[in-house]
């Protein structure tokens, strides 16, 4: 299984970035029978665009090809590419390490599945 | 460190005099750090009386590209003037080359693309700066300005709100003072929020406005509050306001009298809750309403 992560370092060890259209980096973590058998990080494109960094987020993760992705949030532009590709999303924070062994073992919320603890959040109209 | 974001969709509904007055009664508390991410008219650290040459430093920023040529390669077959659809560069007739403008081009590169003897190249241009300054009531206020003629965008606010993050040390909460509209700076601005407060006039454009934005802060799942400014020139429209919050479950944190202190302390480049004590109560009330949300 290809995880993707909005990482805020180059590493397995660093701390999941929760934005994913500005987020540092993006790194590709293959999963399989609940071990990590390889780690590698690219530079996120969007993150240098004047406008529209979400768009050229998705896009980069896209041809990335994963199967899921860990973020902290997806905005409206980035949301409708990766639904559109059926990446399924999930939605953690802290350790990038953890995060993709909870991931492993289904035990990470889906970001659409996710519901607000407070009030004042919905859709409008 | 939670992040709170204020915004409005429309301009001039009082949201950075609120944004200043919130932050001071809030400092009273809690250790806080303020960011600036209206950079299209940035003057936050103006209400809190901090001027320009106040700032410890600035440091230039780069978000686009413009484009340039290099006349020696240049054979004059005029394709970049054809093609470049912000029509950014004119044909010089007399000396037969063309001229590129540099406040019309938007760094697109087609005329790069076109050129068949690689004469253009596109180079980064600064246009934004970014800094902060000390104010005089104990936290720091970091700001964005945009150069002439350049647009506010998305890595210009996500610039401003990582220096403040770098400068925030130890601070408990960082009050964002979100760009207008709906757009991309908007969406970096609401980023990472704990929580957004939406600052309301009772207009219909200001309603309009607001509901836009709150369409934003929905996608990202951020509860919010709302504040209604100048509740009791239009009391009808208030109350329309009031129904929408209880509708979506948000709390109205609070509903502020017209007062013309408002342009009295900006004018005296003081923050309301400064210039008019009056009004510390109601800042009291809204910081004990966050925090007994436990938003702070």
């Amino acid at each position: 299984m290809k995880i993707v992560v909005s990482s805020t370092g180059d590493s397995i060890d660093s701390q999941i970035d929760m934005r994913f259209g500005r987020c540092a980096y993006f790194l590709l973590v293959d999963v399989e029978d609940n071990e990590i058998k390889s780690v590698s990080a690219v530079k996120n494109e969007g993150a240098a665009q004047a406008h529209g960094a979400g768009v050229v987020a998705a896009q980069q993760v896209g041809n990335m090809k994963p199967d899921k992705l860990i973020t902290g949030n997806l905005g409206p532009n980035a949301s409708g590419i990766i639904n559109q590709l059926g990446i399924e999303t999930y939605q953690a924070s802290g350790n990038i390490k953890d995060a993709v062994m909870q991931l492993a073992e289904g035990k990470l919320p889906k970001l659409e599945n996710i519901v607000p603890g407070h009030s004042g959040v919905g859709n409008i109209e | 460190m939670k992040q709170i974001t204020i915004l409005s969709g429309k301009g001039g509904v009082g949201k950075s005099s609120i944004t200043a007055s919130l932050a001071i009664a809030l400092s009273k508390h809690k250790k806080i750090i303020c960011a600036d991410c209206d950079v299209d008219a940035s003057n936050l650290a103006l209400v809190f009386g901090v001027e320009p040459k106040d700032y410890e430093e600035w440091a230039s920023i780069t978000t686009n590209k413009k484009a340039r040529v290099d006349l020696s390669k240049c054979t004059s077959c005029k394709k970049c003037v054809e093609e470049c659809y912000f029509k950014a560069i004119d044909w010089d007739s007399k000396k037969n080359i063309p001229v590129f403008k540099e406040f019309g081009c938007e760094g697109c590169g087609v005329c790069e693309l076109v050129c068949p003897n690689k004469a253009i190249e596109l180079y980064d241009v600064k246009n934004a700066k970014i800094g902060y300054g000390e104010t005089k009531y104990g936290f720091t206020v970091v700001s964005g300005q945009l150069e002439m003629g350049e647009s506010g965008s998305g890595k210009v606010v996500s610039a401003v709100k990582e220096l403040a993050k770098k400068k925030a040390g130890d601070s408990d909460v960082m009050l964002v003072d979100s760009a207008a509209g709906i757009g991309c700076p908007v969406i970096a601005s609401i980023t990472g929020s704990d929580y957004v407060i939406g600052v309301c006039e009772p207009t219909p454009s200001g309603f309009a406005d607001l509901k836009r934005a709150l369409l934003v802060v929905g996608h990202f799942n951020i509860p919010y509050g709302i504040i209604i400014n100048k509740y009791d020139i239009n009391e009808e429209y208030s109350k329309k306001i009031e129904e929408f919050a209880k509708e979506k479950g948000a709390k109205v944190l609070a509903k502020i009298p017209y007062d013309k202190s408002f342009t009295d302390a900006l004018v005296n480049l003081v923050p309301l809750i400064v210039f008019n004590p009056k009004f510390e109560a109601l800042f009291d009330g809204i910081v004990s309403r966050l925090s007994c949300d436990g938003i702070i």
